[in-house]
């Protein structure tokens, strides 16, 4: 059955979804709404969620890479840091 | 504001050598939080399922997103292959522009600046020879 709200679901987050209570301190719940009103609210939670998953996921191979192979050369660190830059 | 990254194929196995470049970049992009993108036509040319090496495969699984190459998206990539290249390149290509400003780290940078010729664009792309 399709969900009532589905129509203002985030693409960039695929599916299925599934619905979750989660207690998170009111405000930060009266920021997020201050920003991103009445509607939004699940699709600002998922990408949160996506977000932090991909943080934890990056610091797993990181610290894999560094089991492997031992400490980051700085230099080599600087320069993927300029690269990135604007 | 960051460069969003773009990795091709090569990028993928060197990761799974532990090349410190791709380190380096994986590790500036999380302290940046910056945007790390991979083709999804690179992710089909480099998972191989179970058999995926276990570094490519956590390397992967620190993407941000895997862009998918839809009708639109093909029919972009494909008007990149007027003088030949792979779908793959061509596919990087498409993203990093519509991503940009980027970087394309490549092991192939030849065929990518060939390709970026074609497209024409102005928009900033730089790329990163591994």
């Amino acid at each position: 059955m399709k969900h009532p709200s589905s129509k203002s679901r985030d693409q960039s987050v695929p599916g299925p979804f599934e619905r979750i209570s989660a207690s998170v301190p009111q405000p930060i719940v009266a920021e997020a709404r201050r920003r991103i009103g009445k509607r939004g609210l699940s699709q600002f939670v998922a990408r949160a969620m996506a977000r932090q998953l991909i943080d934890m996921n990056r610091a797993d191979y990181l610290a894999e890479c560094e089991k492997l192979g031992g400490p980051l050369d700085p230099v080599t660190l600087a320069e993927a840091q300029r690269m990135l830059e604007l | 504001m960051r460069r969003t990254v773009v990795f091709d194929s090569g990028a993928v196995i060197a990761a799974e050598r532990n090349d410190e470049r791709i380190r380096a970049i994986m590790f500036a992009a999380r302290e940046s939080r910056t945007v790390v993108l991979l083709p999804s036509m690179v992710l089909a040319e480099t998972w191989r399922g179970r058999a995926t090496h276990p570094l490519a495969a956590k390397f992967l699984a620190s993407m941000d997103r895997f862009p998918a190459l839809d009708a639109t998206a093909a029919k972009r990539a494909g008007a990149l292959l007027t003088e030949g290249g792979s779908i793959a390149d061509a596919n990087v290509v498409d993203v990093a522009i519509r991503s940009a400003p980027a970087v394309v780290v490549t092991s192939d940078p030849r065929d990518i600046r060939a390709l970026l010729r074609i497209a024409a664009s102005s928009a900033d792309v730089q790329i990163r020879n591994l």
